[in-house]
């Protein structure tokens, strides 16, 4: 599948095609102003920041141009809202509120929560620039600092958690008219992979115990559950075989915070937490947010997903999906691939699989049984970041014998334009397999035949009559598996079935 | 899936009354919406139920562009970003979710009231291309506006995912005027193939709509009030026929636009 564009000027209908969406953009721009709160007119103070952050003294001051996800996050009298593409806090205005500054205009939005609110207009414009999330990368212009303008590295920096050292392709976007390194920085700054802005090395980084800044590149914590059940990074020890499944959680529309499926996807791990016994560990089939090329709306809606699914204390697994790398089915993502480094796949790794120890949208999760009496793996395949040393590898992890083989990619079968699915699919061919756990489709289908699970419905809009909801495995005594999709609203049964270890269907 | 539209105005307007089955008149006092909607409700329009006879119909404030709006190439452009979107459409006659899903969102500026009409769908099909073709028979939109007043003229435009339009004029208790034409200027946006091979999966597709003002015979101001329907039918691929709506039954708009600052 293509996306394609058609017009109508009134005369006929012209087809015209839209290509890939092109890696992330990498111009800068304006540095964002902020406000003083008592007075709303813009300091000097407080724009001082040499890295295109606010100072120390504003980042906790949730008032103009603070980032946030909700509105609990904004200073009274203040909304989260859409501003080109983040959110932000944002003065209200109108009525008997103070009027906006004079260059400003209030103007109606939808904040984050979906409500309207006018708020002060050139506001949004100046927030709204790009270099909220890219900023000018370093204190000083790299050529009046005597360093090389050419492919800068800089120093040395060592080896520094939660950091992209400059040869290291990282998230921070480089400043207009400068010369970066691969980390988008230049100077030898380094790129905060939590705010992906740059920063000079931290005094700790060659410490062995320097602590990264914020959850990326967290310690692999284990989750225990009752029965003795530990998942960690790799894996884990387990009673029964017993997960939970989402898919495709983003919204409709590309870049809209304000549209983020929240409250549905929030509902479903709720509804999977108070699921009984409770289940150790979740697997999910991609598309968590909706981004576009130019813009960088991709790690607030990761944001918003991680959010809403903190509801789940076990622990949740993630596979890359189409809309993590451009959002077109057929792209193709990853160092050497036609689409690269696109900001929202950096996001990806930075926000989902930088804290479940991962550094490639491929892996393998390997589960035994306590006692021994099975063994489990979970090949999760990245079908839009598709490379020959992904084929290798998929063809190695398949080849070693367990009890269970899952396979967990974003695309079903059906969905041959993605690149990694046909030859990820021929190589499944070759070895014994339980299921391709899949999404991508927003909505519940099994094909028995093809032992193949599509599950889509966790918050993208759906497609068919099917409801938003979940799916849950768990394992009988007989070590057969039984998958229930459970409505998340009224917790009805959508979907049921029952299989064998070899994927076989048990009448 | 081929569908034959080798049908005659008459027949065709026979049935989109039959088409009620899928679309069928919501009575007034019985609208519900699941959830509030998205906007700040507005006050009713003349005709309209009231508070005191209904629940509130739904009602968006739709924002002013500051630029021009994108329709050709919407990926970016941060003009939607501005835009309102009304709830996902429900059932007809229902307070539940319509599915598959659909919303709206709109805008305006002096020249037009744009839409961009959301359809998530698993296969996207659309056979009928010329002008005022009965493209309800098939997966479209139907966006129905008419000014404040229940006895102006209704203006409908229908839009399917081959970007085919079909638009018409209904005067008060009149019949549909198919020689009227909306001058709307229309793109579209497809996740997925048009007609694809059973078996294959589609995503979604997006029609951008511009409706001049010109030819809705209105003059765009803050605080102008429009009466607006908004309905999509779709056929499932096991041949399920489902739509959905927002603001009303197709001869009952009971939704609220209102041009904001």
């Amino acid at each position: 599948m293509t996306r394609t564009f058609l017009l109508n000027c009134g005369v006929g209908v012209l087809v015209v095609s839209v290509g890939c969406s092109a890696p992330a953009g990498t111009s800068g721009g304006a540095a964002p102003v902020y406000y003083d709160l008592a007075s709303g007119a813009p300091t000097d103070a407080v724009v001082a920041a040499e890295d295109g952050t606010a100072p120390a003294d504003t980042q906790g001051a949730a008032g103009t141009c603070s980032p946030c996800v909700s509105n609990d996050e904004c200073l009274a009298g203040f909304r989260c809202a859409q501003a080109a593409d983040s959110s932000y806090c944002l003065a209200e205005c109108g009525g008997a509120l103070p009027a906006c500054q004079a260059s400003e205009q209030c103007s109606l939005v939808s904040d984050t929560e979906g409500k309207q609110a006018q708020v002060c207009a050139s506001t949004i414009q100046t927030c709204g620039g790009t270099p909220v999330v890219g900023p000018d990368s370093g204190a000083t212009d790299p050529a009046d600092a005597g360093v090389d303008t050419g492919v800068d590295t800089g120093p040395s920096p060592g080896n520094c958690a939660g950091f992209a050292d400059p040869a290291t392709a990282a998230c921070c976007v480089c400043g207009a008219g400068k010369t970066c390194a691969t980390n988008g920085c230049y100077n030898g700054w380094l790129c905060n992979l939590a705010s992906c802005k740059c920063n000079p090395a931290p005094a700790t980084c060659d410490s062995a115990d320097a602590s990264p800044p914020t959850d990326t590149a967290a310690p692999d914590v284990p989750v225990s559950n009752p029965g003795d059940d530990v998942v960690d990074n790799s894996g884990g020890v387990l009673s029964s075989l017993d997960f939970a499944m989402v898919g495709d959680t983003r919204p409709p529309t590309p870049n809209s915070i304000a549209l983020y499926p929240k409250a549905i996807i929030g509902q479903i791990w709720a509804d999977v937490e108070a699921e009984a016994p409770h289940l150790a560990f979740a697997m999910t089939t991609g598309d968590y947010q909706f981004s576009t090329a130019k813009s960088t709306s991709g790690a607030p809606q990761f944001d918003l997903y991680l959010a809403a699914q903190k509801a789940f204390t076990g622990k949740v697994f993630y596979a890359l999906g189409n809309h993590e790398c451009t959002g077109a089915t057929a792209s193709n993502c990853g160092t050497g691939n036609a689409n690269g480094l696109t900001a929202t796949y950096l996001s990806f790794q930075q926000k989902l699989l930088a804290p479940i120890g991962q550094t490639l949208p491929y892996y393998t999760l390997n589960f035994k049984h306590k006692d021994g009496k099975w063994t489990a793996k979970f090949v999760v395949v990245a079908a839009n970041a598709w490379d020959g040393a992904q084929a290798a590898w998929l063809d190695a992890e398949l080849a070693k014998p367990t009890t269970y083989t899952f396979v967990v990619r974003h695309e079903g079968d059906l969905t041959t334009e993605a690149p990694g699915v046909v030859p990820s699919g021929n190589l499944l061919k070759k070895y014994p397999f339980t299921l391709l756990l899949a999404g991508h489709t927003h909505t519940y289908e099994y094909f028995p035949g093809k032992k193949e699970v599509i599950l889509g419905n966790g918050g993208a809009p759906l497609a068919t009559a099917i409801n938003y909801g979940y799916g849950v495995m768990r394992q009988h005594a007989d070590l057969n598996l039984e998958f229930n999709v459970y409505d998340y609203a009224s917790h009805a049964v959508l979907g049921h079935f029952v299989v064998k270890p070899n994927g076989v269907p048990v009448p | 899936m081929k569908k034959s539209f080798a049908l005659r105005w008459a027949a065709a307007i026979s049935a989109l009354a039959a088409l009620m089955a899928c679309r069928r008149p919501a009575t007034v006092g019985t609208q519900v919406q699941a959830t509030p909607p998205v906007a700040t409700p507005a006050a009713p329009l003349a005709g309209s139920p009231t508070a005191t006879t209904a629940p509130a119909a739904p009602a968006l404030q739709v924002p002013r562009a500051s630029t021009a709006v994108a329709i050709e190439q919407h990926d970016d452009d941060q003009q939607w970003l501005r835009s309102v979107a009304t709830e996902p459409f429900l059932q007809p006659d229902s307070s539940e979710a319509a599915r598959p899903y659909s919303i709206a969102r709109m805008l305006w500026d002096d020249e037009a009231l744009y839409l961009s009409l959301y359809a998530a769908d698993q296969n996207i099909a659309a056979d009928a291309t010329p002008t005022d073709s009965p493209l309800w028979l098939g997966d479209a939109f139907d966006v129905r506006i008419q000014g404040d007043s229940p006895t102006a003229p209704v203006y409908a435009i229908d839009v399917a995912p081959n970007g085919a339009l079909s638009d018409a004029r209904i005067a008060s208790g009149g019949s549909p005027d198919r020689s009227w034409h909306s001058g709307a200027r229309l793109s579209i946006d497809i996740d997925g193939s048009l007609n694809l091979a059973q078996g294959e999966d589609d995503e979604e597709w997006v029609a951008f709509v511009a409706i001049p003002w010109k030819s809705l015979e209105l003059t765009p101001h803050a605080g102008l009030r429009l009466r607006t329907r908004i309905g999509r039918c779709d056929t499932l691929r096991d041949g399920q026929r489902r739509c959905g709506q927002w603001g009303g039954a197709i001869d009952k708009l009971v939704g609220t636009v209102e041009l904001a600052k």
